[in-house]
């Protein structure tokens, strides 16, 4: 009997523990007078190193700007599913962070998204820190109004990062050259850099499908194709000629594909490329396995060396290769946003000026350091916005992790400029100085808009780019002939495609590249 | 003590029936051995995947970066499991995790019983047509936008009511278990109940419950599993972080794909959340240790559950 009523006292208290545990967070009641701050719900993607609750930086926007944050986070792995579902199902935030992509087109034809073309001028910092081409990334209709706020992001200018001790240990010098380079990979691959036997590769490619491109085309590529004048993942590059072209239809797009092709049947590039997913390749460096990967100039130190625990003076930067040395290297300089924050149009106006002038103070000079680096005095000691770097000891910094990121931040860059060049120790940055400078000296910068009509290429033909992203990886690959890719391009491919080709050419001929040396 | 009982002593002195000696050719040995042979290889390489996760897992990252094939580690550090445990979504995961595994199996189970009782008498009024509704829903459903609507219409979206119930009941489990309370329970040990002076929820919980208990024991195993390692709810249904469960912790920390449309966004956003492999692997430890730990105990019931209902008389 003891038993009996024992057993069910545990059971109820069991239960009761569930039901209490299982209530919903109510929020406080709003205090409803006019100096209670602006409540602005919103969903931003923040990595989960971030606590949300009683988050230190959201209590300082409250007490600056007097709005009360409601934040939502969803898991990143998850995080286009989720906000398009939300959107989907009427629960669009007052302020929310997504992609200019096909999707936010379709919410501005709908009118969810507000119109900021003209309230832009209201906001100082706005039109200060984000250009207009950069605003060009929310133009998503051909009314040309603007409906969301890029998040900017710095110039990525694409070279390559090669181990210099191979190189030293061959006698070699780092390439310049397609040439050059097609003789240090079959060095690496096939002389033993390394003095021990092991294998290894000349480089490694990125490969990443997304809904234009097969997993041949990556960002990190960039260093190999610029020499055919080919931006991966920037169809606004104007083709050797200064014309507008679709990619297949580049004068240099069967050259460079017979090029990736040689060296994949030479086994002289890592084979794994076509498949590999978002570090693969850098993991493979930092093995020793690879010898060259495409790299960006503004942050080769911290993302590669830094964080792979790589020795800083056994690596080097390098300019993107050229197909002679007469040619003049190229970095692709397309405006750089990374994603886009976007207003509520049926939200109130009180919540649509809040959330404009969020975003207008993470565009200052305060929130900028704010939110990129924390508060003074506890996630960091002292910043020099003038040179990028900064003064903070370890614990300083993993505290700043519990309280923002560059994720959370809704500026990635401040005049232009990343929050942390170089590097964070003095050897870092020079070394920096001295690779970047010297790239930067050699190359021209080719500065273009955002051809956002190439986005409906992969809604309009899904079909036609699925097969022709197929054969691109079946010709890298071995499985099919050169013949039968270009076949398909200009007999299917082109002609399908053919109005927004034009509307490319138009759209570069209005706004033509600027080349910068 | 009963009458028939054998005295320890007589019983030792029973002389034991002599042992039936089959004799096996020099093929059956061969056989053995083969069938010995492949079954330790098949063995081992389902293993080295788990040790491979867990000895990583105690690895540097240096040491994993200098040879990434190796298993054994040369220097056994506790690296990644501190960063793991300084994460504080773990923790909380954990905890969520555990109030919807216990919270969730006990009001399944429940609710199963209950359920399958009724339906498994053939004289029950409406049978076919309740039966007919349930199966209905193995083979359709309302997507995903509309129990997205559902749960946010119920109240319970953003709480653990909305991780707990949307898998309460599962079709397939409530008919295994109909079949069993079918085959197991007599229609005459019921009457004999019902003479005896028990009312229905008498017999069910006095009488076929305790009948019920390999199934029972079935299910509390399925569901629990189905409860640990369920993050899907979690991601549509939960807006709060405080209410992640651990296994979208886990996701969070092993999937990179941030399937934004933007490329440049996915690149940028995969590189500033890309953790070393070893934290991952570490992570990967923490979550399935526990349920790792009970599956050898409740092993039989799941070999069990297979065949659970398969009977029919």
């Amino acid at each position: 009997m003891g038993k009996r009523i024992l057993s069910m006292f545990i059971t109820v208290a069991m239960m009761a523990m569930l039901f209490a545990a299982c209530q919903a967070d109510t929020p406080a009641a709003g205090a409803g007078d006019s100096s209670a701050p602006v409540e602005l719900t919103a969903v931003f993607s923040i990595n989960p190193e971030v606590v949300i609750e009683n988050n230190p930086i959201f209590a300082i926007i409250e007490e600056k700007l007097n709005i009360k944050l409601i934040v939502e986070a969803p898991p990143q792995s998850g995080y286009g599913e989720r906000v398009r579902m939300m959107v989907a199902t009427g629960d669009m935030p007052d302020l929310l962070h997504y992609g200019a992509d096909i999707f936010a087109t379709q919410w501005a034809e709908e009118g969810l998204l507000l119109d900021v073309t003209e309230l832009i001028a209201n906001y100082p910092n706005l039109s200060a820190n984000v250009t207009m081409e950069q605003f060009g990334d929310c133009i998503f209709l051909p009314d040309g109004r603007i409906y969301g706020v890029p998040r900017p992001n710095s110039y990525d200018k694409w070279g390559f990062l090669i181990n210099k001790k191979w190189l030293d240990n061959l006698g070699l010098e780092p390439p310049r050259t397609i040439d050059e380079f097609i003789e240090v990979c079959r060095a690496f691959t096939f002389d033993d850099p390394t003095g021990t036997g092991a294998v290894t590769f000349g480089a490694s490619l990125h490969g990443n499908q997304t809904s234009l491109d097969s997993g041949i085309w990556h960002l990190q590529n960039d260093f190999l194709s610029m020499a055919f004048n080919i931006s991966s993942w920037h169809h606004g590059m104007p083709d050797v000629d200064g014309s507008a072209q679709l990619r297949p239809l580049k004068s240099g797009y069967a050259d460079y594909m017979q090029l990736v092709r040689a060296l994949y049947e030479e086994g002289i590039i890592d084979r794994e490329f076509v498949t590999h997913s978002a570090n693969e390749n850098q993991e493979k460096f930092a093995m020793q396995r690879v010898g060259i990967i495409g790299a960006s100039e503004g942050n080769y130190i911290p993302n590669i060396i830094e964080r792979f625990g790589l020795e800083l003076d056994d690596y080097i930067f390098m300019p993107p290769l050229v197909r002679s040395l007469e040619d003049r290297p190229q970095y692709a300089m397309p405006p750089s946003c990374w994603m886009a924050y976007y207003v509520n149009a049926n939200t109130t106006p009180e919540r649509q000026d809040a959330a404009l002038r969020l975003l207008d103070f993470a565009n200052s000079e305060e929130g900028f350091v704010l939110l990129q680096m924390g508060i003074q005095g506890v996630h960091y000691n002292s910043y020099d916005i003038v040179n990028r770097t900064v003064d903070r000891a370890p614990e300083q910094l993993a505290a700043r992790e519990r309280a923002t990121s560059n994720n959370f931040a809704m500026a990635n860059a401040f005049e232009g400029r990343p929050p942390l060049q170089g590097g964070a120790t003095p050897e870092q940055i020079a070394k920096w100085q001295v690779e970047a400078g010297f790239a930067d000296s050699v190359t021209t910068k080719v500065y273009f808009g955002f051809t956002k009509m190439l986005d409906r290429i992969g809604v309009e033909f899904p079909d036609e780019v699925m097969t022709l992203n197929s054969l691109e990886v079946r010709y890298i690959t071995g499985e099919v002939q050169l013949p039968a890719l270009l076949d398909y391009i200009s007999n299917t491919y082109a002609p399908r495609t053919a109005a927004i080709a034009q509307e490319l050419a138009d759209f570069m001929a209005a706004n033509p590249a600027r080349f910068v040396d | 003590m009963s009458d028939i009982s054998i005295p320890p002593a007589m019983h030792k002195n029973t002389p034991r029936k002599p042992r039936t000696r089959i004799l096996r050719s020099k093929g059956d040995y061969a056989l053995e051995g083969f069938c010995v042979i492949f079954v330790g290889i098949f063995a081992v390489c389902c293993l080295i995947p788990f040790l491979y996760v867990f000895f990583v897992s105690f690895m540097s990252y240096n040491e994993y970066l200098a040879n990434p094939l190796r298993i054994f580690p040369r220097e056994f550090v506790l690296q990644a499991y501190r960063q793991i445990w300084g994460y504080d979504l773990f923790r909380s995961g954990y905890r969520v995790t555990l109030i919807i595994t216990v919270g969730g199996t006990a009001l399944s189970v429940f609710l199963l019983t209950i359920s399958a009782y009724p339906l498994s008498k053939p004289h029950l009024k409406g049978r076919k047509f309740v039966m007919g509704m349930i199966l209905f829903t193995m083979f359709f459903n309302g997507g995903m936008i509309p129990n997205f609507i559902l749960i946010r219409n119920l109240g319970i979206h953003n709480t653990l009511w909305a991780l707990i119930l949307p898998g309460c009941i599962s079709a397939f489990h409530l008919i295994l278990m109909k079949n069993f309370v079918r085959i197991t329970v007599s229609e005459s040990l019921e009457e004999a109940a019902k003479i005896d002076g028990a009312n229905d929820l008498r017999i069910l919980f006095s009488v076929v419950v305790p009948l019920l208990k390999p199934a029972i024991a079935t299910m509390i195993v399925f569901n629990a599993v189905h409860y640990w390692n369920n993050y899907f709810s979690a991601m549509l249904y939960v807006s709060s972080r405080r209410l992640w469960p651990l296994m979208l912790v886990l996701r969070e920390l092993v999937v990179e794909d941030t399937s934004m449309v933007s490329p440049v966004s996915q690149m940028l956003t995969a590189e500033s959340r890309s953790h070393p492999f070893t934290l991952r692997m570490a992570a990967i430890v923490i979550t399935i240790l526990p349920i790792l730990a009970i599956y050898p105990f409740m092993q039989r019931y799941f070999v069990k559950g297979i065949s659970l209902g398969s009977v029919k008389e």
